[in-house]
């Protein structure tokens, strides 16, 4: 068993997030999907329309994802009905999307579906409550926009996706990704019942700025709702935690990063070395699946 | 109260909402005679689990109005309405067995024949696809793709046999489709049936008796009673009776006169949808129309004084009374915001013409006016330094002069009062 799946079964959910386009979410989620046990049984819905009307104006195709027997997934009305697989609707929701209502159906014959899951964090920790008795794990393709009202911080790990497409300039790209590792893994706010500020919605530069030459709140606990409300330049976000601690509400466990050296314009990073780095940068595991699978093959 | 109503499903809240005023006395007992056969079981503590169960029964019901269009329409269904109806069908059988064992009469249709075309492998569950038993050509295509799935002359061969085996459903299903309908509003009925049972229960509520007079004994207002509630504070009940004529309810300000045409008003609509009554006992006249001129009704949108604004109220209410429609006017404080002299003149003509109308008018007043030929009831008012609610019935013309008590009680300036007098 590889070594990421061997992570990923010790969660009863997972969600997979990507720092840009194109920097293999997909590929990520096709993997997983492939290399859990035969028995496991796994549901898979996206989170955020965000994704498919952006794909709209680039006129990209939103990824079908390939879904085997048994496995669960939910997706909207209209991509339900354009499915190409075999599947028996086991309930629909009465809760709209942009799409229509949310249908949640069983594979019954291998195929391809296009996912778009519920569009707030609520209603996807709703799905995700009513399927959990049915599975051993809930994969959420979850949206890293700023746009997206869904955190995928409502699944217990996650798996981040970075890669060329994001920076060609390796360092660049490592820096960032590193930054956004800091912000997932900002620990859980303390018990300690005062000394604590709440910073409820975005935190951006001003609201940094603002905080830090207020002498009152010096020394205070900043505790945020979870990394994606973050928008923070890297620099004054350092200034910040060397002077308080920062803790978030909610937060999963990062289980993984997963890198795909090349970017859209053909331009390829070295895979082995950018794996180093990340590690190195992170603390946390850093694969090129695509590379894991063409040396599977080959074995 | 509406929204306090413990409805199991969306589709049943819509219904409930876009449901019609009830102006028929027989459809009114009916529904009170049904709500009846709800409460016995409720109250039965035994039941307790069989309520939960079909409350939780009564979640599943989904919104099937697009779907019993295209059903009527000959449309070809999807996968997704196809779905739909097996689900609401088998849920109207899983309902029925709830509701026998409750002994709640209910006449749900038999929908046997649908659950047997859309069940095809005879499973009883509420899934759906297009199975393989629905036809051999299928299931070799099906067995085919197993060994070549990405064979895309294969995966239309498929969508095509699966399209015409849904046109082939539909054309069995569009004949049934009055009994879809009909199970589909039966649950709706069960849903919106169990949830005022339970209000009344909860909230002590009564089931009205349908009259030609209407009369409540010891009614309150929800909304106020809570408040009241909350700061500890009884509610103290009114009890009022009156018929196709004006009657004219007098008394001193904060005697909660305003509060009982709000609660008279509330009463007949609950009626006339069929709830529980805020009440120990009521009787109602059923009305076709519930008219309300209250609190100042000033609208600078339409360029109306408070006055201009009342007047022209009234007097739409006054237009209606004279028509053929049974109407329920109700009226606070008419002509309140002019001088007292021709206020007083108004009042006493709008009574006037009220009478001739004979229709049931409510109408709150603190001017002397002539109330011969009407019913009168006054506000006991001040005893003691706390004000006691309760409507008496009166048949003097006098208004009770207590406007400063009631001030003085509110800690007014004692300078202003003490000038007042001065000119009393």
């Amino acid at each position: 068993m590889h070594s990421l799946i061997e992570a990923l079964v010790r969660h009863k959910s997972c969600s997979l997030i990507g720092m840009e386009k194109n920097t293999g979410k997909t590929v990520t989620l096709n993997f997983l999907l492939n290399h859990l046990p035969p028995h496991y049984r796994v549901a898979v819905t996206s989170i955020g329309l965000d994704g498919e009307s952006q794909d709209q104006v680039t006129n990209t195709k939103k990824p079908e994802i390939t879904l085997r027997e048994g496995m669960l997934f939910a997706t909207s009305e209209k991509h339900y009905l354009c499915r190409k697989m075999v599947s028996e609707i086991i309930d629909v929701s009465q809760e709209r999307t942009a799409l229509g209502r949310l249908v949640t159906a069983e594979v019954k014959q291998t195929g391809k579906v296009i996912l778009s899951g519920p569009g707030s964090s609520q209603s996807v920790r709703r799905w995700m409550d009513e399927i959990e008795k049915k599975t051993d794990l809930i994969l959420v393709d979850g949206a890293l926009s700023r746009k997206s009202l869904a955190s995928p911080t409502v699944s217990q790990s996650m798996i981040l996706s970075t890669g060329a497409a994001y920076s060609a300039n390796i360092d660049r790209l490592v820096r960032d990704t590193a930054y956004l590792v800091e912000l997932i893994q900002l620990p859980l706010e303390t018990q300690n019942e005062d000394n604590k500020i709440y910073l409820t919605g975005a935190v951006t530069n001003r609201v940094l700025e603002s905080l830090m030459n207020d002498k009152t709140k010096a020394d205070k606990e900043i505790v945020i709702q979870d990394f994606t409300k973050v928008f923070a330049e890297q620099l004054l976000w350092h200034r910040l935690t060397k002077n308080h601690h920062v803790s978030v509400k909610q937060k999963s466990e990062l289980l993984a990063i997963t890198v795909n050296p090349t970017a859209p314009n053909g331009m390829v990073l070295d895979s082995d070395k950018l794996c180093r780095m990340m590690y190195e940068a992170t603390g946390v595991e850093a694969y090129d699946l695509m590379k894991v699978e063409s040396l599977e093959l080959n074995v | 109260m509406v929204e306090s109503l413990e409805l199991q499903s969306s589709a049943s809240r819509r219904a409930l909402m876009e449901q019609e005023l009830m102006t028929s006395d027989t459809d009114i007992e009916r529904l009170y005679s049904t709500l009846l056969t709800y409460l016995q079981p409720i109250s039965d503590p035994k039941q307790e689990l069989h309520i939960k169960t079909l409350q939780f029964r009564l979640t599943g019901i989904k919104d099937l109005r697009t779907t019993l269009i295209n059903l009527a329409e000959h449309r070809v269904l999807d996968d997704i309405e196809l779905f739909e109806i097996k689900h609401l069908a088998i849920l109207t059988s899983e309902v029925e067995k709830q509701v026998e064992m409750l002994s709640i009469p209910c006449s749900l249709p038999q929908l046997d024949d649908i659950v047997a075309i859309l069940d095809p492998e005879g499973l009883r569950i509420a899934t759906f696809y297009i199975y393989d038993a629905y036809s051999d050509t299928l299931r070799q295509i099906r067995r085919q793709r197993e060994l070549n799935p990405q064979d895309e002359e294969l995966f239309v061969k498929m969508q095509q046999e699966e399209e015409r085996i849904r046109l082939e459903l539909s054309k069995q299903l569009h004949p049934l489709g009055q009994q879809i309908a009909a199970a589909y509003n039966a649950l709706i009925d069960i849903d919106i049936n169990l949830a005022k049972a339970l209000q009344i229960k909860q909230m002590h509520l009564c089931m009205p008796t349908v009259g030609c007079t209407t009369s409540y004994a010891d009614m309150w207002q929800p909304e106020v009673k809570a408040v009241l509630k909350e700061k500890k504070i009884e509610y103290q009940t009114n009890s009022i009776t009156f018929g196709n004529q004006p009657t004219l309810i007098i008394g001193s300000n904060m005697g909660g006169k305003t509060v009982v045409l709000q609660t008279v008003a509330l009463c007949q609509l609950l009626t006339q949808f069929g709830f529980g009554l805020p009440a120990r006992e009521a009787q109602v006249a059923v009305k076709d129309e519930v008219s309300m001129a209250m609190a100042d009704g000033q609208s600078i949108q339409s360029g109306l004084s408070s006055f201009a604004a009342e007047m022209v109220n009234i007097n739409n209410i006054i237009q209606s009374a004279r028509t053929d429609k049974r109407v329920l006017a109700l009226i606070d404080e008419p002509a309140r915001t002019t001088n007292p002299i021709e206020g007083t003149a108004l009042v006493n003509g709008l009574i006037e013409v009220l009478q001739q109308t004979e229709q049931s008018v409510l109408m709150v007043t603190h001017y002397t006016v002539n109330a011969a030929g009407c019913h009168c009831y006054r506000v006991k008012g001040l005893n003691e330094g706390k004000m006691d609610y309760s409507l008496l019935p009166t048949t003097a013309d006098e208004v009770p002069h207590e406007a400063l008590n009631v001030a003085r009680e509110l800690g007014i300036d004692p300078e202003w009062l003490k000038k007042t007098e001065q000119y009393l």
